[in-house]
């Protein structure tokens, strides 16, 4: 490579990147063929960007794909409702102590090396906790956490698929939903969660035990769900549009109703027909504010929320206009806006699903 | 609030050009950063393997790129290729990620523990690469990781020179100098390397 005699060598690179146009292309390869040199650079060219592009690549399973996709979500919305950072005097101590373990490392690092952590790590607990796994749908709501012993899973909304490992002495595993709770023994099962109620659970291995509030304890096996029997209702209303209502179930666990929309009249069809118009008003304007919210117009998105919340105090998805209320804020960059919002949340549903959240907004800097 | 805003909002997002996600992206909206991931992690994920990265590092590294691309939305600049752009950021997470504290304390560990290269490829890789695959791998782990990263973009990648000089933050020309000693330097080390 070194005794390159031609002039026009320099253009095998250049042919190669594209950088000639059409008559030097031609006026090349015509050379080329009368050019030892340029041939044989040419070539060589050619085969060197051969060999560094016939390194295999393994593209994810779709399944690792949903595993990353979920892991990156979580850690997004995580990292949103992390206060903002400031300086922090104390990133110097910190240095410093991680250069003091880097050299208790050198001198005592003879240990194996740890085992490399899976790449599904952000979604699996630690090992005081038994293993849990969330594959949730795109627009799920979901939040896992340990406490001890105890992972616990909290489902706001949407479709997981949830993978219980096995559990030693008083490991124990919870799954919070909105209207009840799930404990499984080791165990794989799907949950379906929407407007603040247990859709439907399906359990693909194991065991779990289904509490829903009102209702005995249901104990599901593999390949049982719940409800037993679906039943749905759709009741229609004026234009056609139908409201469905939650599916019956035989094992007792009763539906709650939707929230009483009008005082109880003399007909009860009367009293139906106006409930239902009621459930699909509060339906399209909780909708159109969730719309607002997901196109980023924080500021439309607040005052429907608000507007929700004044006109369907009654309605469960109350809880979640209150806390989407105060994300619009903070996102709107009104940090102190955002805080009271955050402090009326927690003073109205102390025990809320989105406290911590809340907590973390009020605490931010 | 128009008729536009209507249509299915999960729908409506799959829709949306790679300018438009990134737009969506800047204002918080996730689902946007999601559909991004699915169009482009597979090839970022390519990219950071070809660069060198570990294959136990690869996924973190795909997901801090994508995190940082919410940081990075508000500079992005309406028309250049979102997959270029995604590529730069990829490279600033990889330098980032090797001169961490974290990965000096784990070679620190390694060097102690005087344990082989973690990157050494099972029986089973060994079989299904070919041998000029296994060449060319060995001839670019050799490339200092500028002139890697540009051989990479250019050849392998196919991005455009202009592409490349952006998503690398140099000049264009730089670019080309880069690719011209590494593919000097990447038929020397194949001549040496003989099958």
């Amino acid at each position: 490579m070194s005794a390159l005699l031609c002039p026009l060598v320099w253009k095998a690179a250049a042919l190669q990147d594209g950088r000639l146009e059409g008559p030097d292309v031609m006026s090349f390869e015509l050379h080329a063929t009368r050019c030892a040199d340029c041939r044989a650079e040419w070539k060589a060219i050619a085969s060197s960007h051969d060999a560094a592009r016939a390194m295999p690549f393994v593209d994810p399973t779709p399944l690792a794909h949903a595993r990353q996709r979920a892991a990156l979500l979580a850690r997004a919305n995580e990292r949103f409702l992390r206060p903002p950072r400031g300086w922090r005097p104390w990133g110097l101590t910190l240095l410093g102590a991680a250069a003091v373990a880097a050299a208790a490392a050198f001198v005592v690092g003879r240990a194996p090396a740890p085992l490399p952590t899976p790449a599904h790590a952000t979604s699996t607990t630690p090992l005081s906790a038994p293993r849990c796994e969330v594959v949730a749908s795109e627009r799920a709501l979901w939040r896992a956490e340990t406490d001890g012993t105890t992972a616990r899973v909290d489902v706001a909304d949407g479709e997981a698929t949830l993978l219980v490992g096995p559990m030693l002495g008083a490991q124990r595993a919870l799954i919070h939903l909105p209207d009840g709770e799930i404990e499984p023994s080791p165990a794989r099962f799907v949950v379906d969660v929407a407007l603040g109620r247990t859709r439907s659970v399906k359990v693909l291995e194991g065991q779990v035990v289904l509490r829903l509030r009102e209702a005995e304890p249901t104990l599901l096996d593999a390949g049982d769900g719940w409800p037993r029997t679906t039943a749905a209702v759709a009741t229609h209303v004026e234009g056609g549009t139908p409201a469905l209502e939650r599916p019956t179930a035989v094992n007792g666990a009763r539906a709650a109703p939707p929230g009483p929309a009008t005082p109880p009249s003399s007909s009860s069809a009367a009293s139906a027909t106006t409930g239902a118009r009621r459930t699909h008003h509060a339906s399209a304007m909780f909708d159109e504010a969730i719309s607002s919210f997901v196109h980023a117009s924080y500021g439309q998105a607040d005052r429907e929320l608000r507007d929700f919340i004044a006109d369907f105090p009654e309605d469960s998805r109350c809880e979640d206009a209150a806390f989407l209320s105060t994300v619009s804020r903070w996102r709107m960059g009104d940090v102190p806006g955002a805080r009271a919002r955050a402090a009326s949340y927690l003073k109205t549903y102390p025990n809320g699903l989105r406290r911590a959240e809340a907590q973390q907004i009020i605490d931010a800097r | 609030m128009s008729n536009a805003r209507r249509q299915p909002i999960v729908a409506g997002i799959h829709a949306l050009t790679d300018d438009e996600l990134v737009s969506a992206i800047r204002v918080g909206n996730l689902t946007g950063l999601g559909t991004l991931f699915d169009r482009h992690g597979t090839s970022v994920r390519r990219l950071l393997l070809r660069l060198g990265v570990a294959p136990r590092d690869v996924d973190d590294l795909v997901q801090d790129t994508f995190l940082d691309c919410i940081v990075a939305a508000p500079t992005y600049q309406s028309g250049l290729s979102v997959r270029s752009w995604l590529f730069g950021i990829a490279v600033i997470v990889m330098r980032r990620h090797r001169r961490s504290v974290g990965r000096i304390l784990q070679r620190a560990q390694e060097w102690a523990a005087k344990r082989v290269d973690p990157r050494v490829a099972t029986p089973a890789d060994e079989l299904e690469w070919s041998q000029d695959a296994q060449r060319g791998q060995r001839a670019l782990e050799k490339l200092s990781p500028k002139k890697r990263a540009a051989f990479v973009m250019v050849v392998l990648e196919e991005l455009s020179g202009d592409e490349a000089a952006t998503a690398l933050g140099v000049p264009v020309a730089t670019v080309w100098t880069r690719v011209h000693y590494a593919r000097r330097e990447m038929m020397h080390f194949l001549e040496l390397d003989p099958q």
